[in-house]
């Protein structure tokens, strides 16, 4: 399947839009550039879970998954990774999927902008899932276990977007290896609950998010990207411990301090 | 033999053979979205253009907005007709379509009428379709894309127009893409002409060119060609007077705004008119020399609050062209060097710097932004002489509402277009930075932009350095080694790839802002205070068990040589290597801080240790932690002297 990939230009012309939904794009010389890519298949999958909660959100971000690690990682990272390049594929290859799935494009070009031409980074559905893909499909020992950490991360998603959103931390034994020990410590609900009492640290601010912050802060004195996952479970204890009373998780842990 | 005998028609299409174009002309979308604005400036630069030579007396534009019954509009059934027949073939032109069905059957029609007086008309109407050059009926009336050339070339010069597209600037006011041309010549022959903008259509089993015209067509040796109708229509269509009168009927109703026709002319043509080149007449409106202060300063038309003067300038830039001397300022090409008249005015209330560009036939062409210096308390008006002129023409886009050199074919002319712009710039800068100093006197010669610039890209290639040794297993570097850094500290005009030398001393100074934004001058008084970011390499910290020791070693730097004392605040800095403002508290994280030189503890005041001793550009510092004290953060120091 060949896509052509748009020009430069598209993303804060309206006129685009308004063309999009005219069924206009294609054949219009002016918004495509001399670049194409070639990839075997482009099954739909979900790409924008902003609307969904709960069950819906869980099975739309899994089928994202399964289907971007069966198809779409397979590309070079350069094209799967590129904003370009999934632009032009949902523009001009899944028009009517869209409008099928998501009608509030329709509703004006905010809309659009926001589910269709989304900025590519942590933010981005699309980019959060081609994340978990690449990571996983390489760590992953088995079925088994990539599915495991397919609902690792639907389990964590909050801090899953805070790790990817700091480049530092963007690789995958990094990401694989904090949501397992979220996993064995047993505390994704206290990762992902608000932090009260601290007006301080801003508004809805999550023990998750703090304790990654931590981790920033301390890097590269304490480089946690690279650390055995036992060094930095005492890392990711003694983070959380700056916030929350850290005694009742798990017996075998009171030794970190 | 009249192709048209049998059945008298006012309006005439060209026939083709088959059609291929289905679409309507672009431009009629481009004017269509300049709206009134456009209209108006498009026909009062045609007027001016078309003055007549040798003669004092001003320009003189009749607007008028009004109704009118259907039946006053010659031949309107021919034209309803063929818009009847009209099929659109995308969703476009559809919808242009039934617009223009749905508007037609109005009992009265809006218009708008631009008329021109002590102006020189159109040439040669009797010849009709003629095709010379010196026939400037035939131009207007029948020829797209191609404006008529005075022969004198100074006079061409100065003419606004250029790009010969505005003829159809007047089609896109019109509901139905209809327009007429009342024109009276030198010997007061009085003809009526017109064209309506549709596209290729089918009538009668007869396929037809978009365009019609409102001509008669006669067959001339074996070609048909166009000739006018003598006028002899309704009163406003009437023209009497040498000169051309424009008139459009159908006019879309947003088009319809007499404010904003009065605002345009001040807006474009205030030069003009204050120099006695141009009246205009908007319904029982005048706006002559003596009347445009009026308006100016007429709040429905204008913001009189100069703060607020955020978009529109023209207020401004009236008072700065009436009230100031010019000064010559010269700005090169790298081939040519042009001469323009600056007027400049000075002012802290003005809360956006603009340079208004204008011809020397007095319109504006441009709120011109100065690099770096759009935000700076200025506003000037700009004008050259008949070769500047003549060198602005070629820069200016097609609705002459901007100089650019994008729209330039030629690569050498390109670059020099480009080159002419950022000269134009800088020279004007020159001015700007002279006056802001004139108007701010200080000691200081130092520009902040630049070093706080600086500081950012030297800390930011520490912690590339820092970071680039990090790697994984497999030999590659899983860091990116890209910072982010805080886009607040980037001055406005500084690019990432500017390249920059790399600061000699150790510690950068920080101006301090005192409150009304000016740099604080540390000779003028005692209390004023410098702040500066401490360069990590002179800065030596352990932590051994609960206590950190930290050292600063200024002996390097002149400035820190003579100072006795200073205050220091920490600021948090993480991997990514953003700096945190107030993330850190000093008293929540140290029990006590020792000055080592004075021997004695140190107070701690707004989140900054104060008094510390310094000698011979040293500070030495013991602190004890608290018992919960991160030890892996990093910090940045900044010093206050």
């Amino acid at each position: 399947m060949e896509i052509r990939l748009l020009a430069k230009g598209y993303k804060n012309n309206v006129q685009f839009y308004e063309d999009f939904l005219e069924d206009k794009i294609i054949g219009n010389e002016d918004y495509f550039s001399e670049e194409y890519v070639t990839i075997t298949d482009i099954p739909n999958f979900p790409f924008y879970m902003g609307k969904e909660s709960g069950e819906g959100r869980n099975k739309a971000f899994l089928e994202a998954f399964q289907i971007i690690a069966k198809y779409y990682i397979l590309t070079d990272r350069e094209l799967h990774l590129d904003e370009r390049f999934w632009h032009s594929l949902l523009v001009t290859k899944k028009r009517d999927y869209i409008l099928e799935k998501y009608p509030a494009v329709k509703e004006g070009f905010s809309e659009f902008k926001k589910i269709v031409i989304k900025n590519f980074d942590w933010e981005n559905y699309i980019y959060k899932c081609v994340l978990a893909a690449e990571y996983i499909e390489d760590i992953g020992e088995n079925e088994i276990e990539k599915s495991h950490l397919y609902q690792l991360v639907l389990d964590n998603l909050d801090v899953y977007n805070y790790i990817i959103k700091y480049p530092i931390f963007r690789n995958a034994e990094f990401v694989v290896k904090i949501l397992m020990i979220i996993d064995e410590l047993n505390i994704s609900k206290i990762m992902k609950a608000n932090i009260k009492n601290r007006p301080d640290l801003g508004k809805d601010t999550r023990y998750g998010r703090q304790v990654i912050y931590e981790l920033n802060k301390n890097y590269p004195i304490v480089m946690a990207p690279m650390m055995e996952k036992e060094d930095l479970k005492k890392e990711v204890l003694k983070a959380l411990s700056y916030y929350y009373d850290i005694s009742s998780i798990g017996r075998e842990l009171v030794s970190i301090n | 033999m009249s192709v048209t005998e049998n059945n008298e028609k006012l309006w005439n299409f060209s026939p083709i053979p088959n059609i291929e174009e289905s679409n309507f002309n672009k431009v009629l979308e481009r004017f269509y979205g300049l709206g009134i604005k456009g209209l108006t400036k498009e026909n009062i630069q045609n007027s001016l253009d078309g003055r007549l030579k040798d003669s004092n007396l001003p320009v003189i534009v009749k607007i008028e907005l009004g109704k009118t019954q259907q039946t006053n509009i010659p031949g309107i059934e021919d034209v309803k007709v063929h818009i009847r027949s009209l099929k659109g073939r995308n969703s476009y032109t559809v919808e242009t379509i039934e617009h223009m069905l749905k508007s037609m059957d109005q009992e009265e029609a809006s218009y708008v009428s631009f008329e021109d007086l002590n102006t020189s008309g159109l040439t040669g109407a009797k010849n009709g379709q003629s095709n010379s050059k010196e026939d400037t009926w035939g131009i207007y009336a029948y020829n797209k894309g191609v404006h008529f050339e005075e022969k004198d070339e100074a006079f061409e010069t100065t003419r606004g127009g250029s790009h010969g597209i505005g003829k159809i600037a007047s089609n896109a006011a019109s509901d139905l893409h209809l327009m007429y041309f009342a024109n009276c010549d030198q010997d007061n022959n009085q003809h009526l002409g017109g064209t309506v903008q549709l596209i290729e259509h089918e009538h009668e089993e007869q396929c037809y060119r978009s365009t019609g015209y409102f001509a008669k067509v006669e067959d001339n040796e074996g070609q048909s060609k166009f000739y006018p109708y003598e006028n002899k229509y309704h009163e406003i269509f009437q023209k009497n007077e040498r000169g051309l009168k424009i008139i459009i009927p159908f006019l879309r109703k947003e088009f319809n705004n007499e404010d904003e026709i009065i605002k345009t002319i001040c807006d474009n043509f205030f030069v003009s008119i204050l120099q006695g080149n141009l009246e205009v007449y908007v319904n029982e409106y005048y706006l002559t020399k003596e009347t445009i202060h009026t308006f100016l300063e007429n709040p429905k038309y204008y913001e009189q609050n100069m703060m607020d003067m955020k978009k529109v300038f023209t207020p401004l830039y009236y008072k700065t062209y009436l009230q100031k001397q010019p000064r010559t300022i010269v700005v090169n090409n790298s081939d040519e060097e042009f001469e323009f008249k600056l007027y400049f005015t000075y002012d802290e209330a003005i809360p956006k710097g603009r340079v208004g560009i204008v011809r020397t036939i007095g319109m504006k062409i441009e709120d011109f932004k100065v690099k770096a210096n759009a935000s700076k308390p200025f506003n000037a008006v700009l004008i050259g002489g008949f070769k500047e002129d003549k060198y602005l023409k070629s820069l200016e886009n097609e609705s002459h509402t901007e100089i650019s050199s994008e729209h330039i074919k030629d690569a050498k002319i390109k670059a020099k277009a480009t080159r002419f712009i950022n000269n134009l710039s800088k020279e004007v800068a020159k001015v700007i930075d002279e006056e802001m100093r004139k108007n701010n006197p200080t000691d200081e010669e130092i520009d902040t932009k630049d070093l706080i610039y600086l500081m950012e890209s030297q800390f930011k290639s520490d912690l590339e350095k820092a970071m680039g040794s990090v790697k994984i297993k497999n030999g590659k570097s899983i860091l990116k080694t890209t910072t982010n850094t805080h886009k607040e500290v980037r001055g406005e005009g500084e690019n990432k790839g500017d390249v920059r030398e790399k600061p000699k001393s150790d510690v950068k100074r920080v101006p301090k802002k005192t409150q009304d934004g000016n740099k604080a001058a540390p000779d003028e008084a005692d209390d004023a205070k410098e702040t500066f970011r401490v360069n990590s390499n002179i800065v030596e910290r352990i932590i051994v068990q609960n206590t950190e020791y930290l050292q600063f070693m200024f002996s390097t730097t002149d400035e820190m040589k003579r100072v006795k004392q200073c205050n220091i605040a920490m600021r948090i800095i993480d991997g990514m290597g953003e700096e945190f403002t107030d993330s850190f508290s000093l008293s929540n994280n140290y029990i006590q801080i020792k000055d080592e030189l004075k021997g004695t503890l140190c107070k701690i005041k707004d989140n900054k240790i104060i008094d510390v001793a310094v000698q011979k550009g040293i500070v030495k510092l013991k602190m004890n932690v608290h018992e919960n004290y991160n030890d892996a953060l990093k910090f940045i120091y900044y010093v206050e002297v």
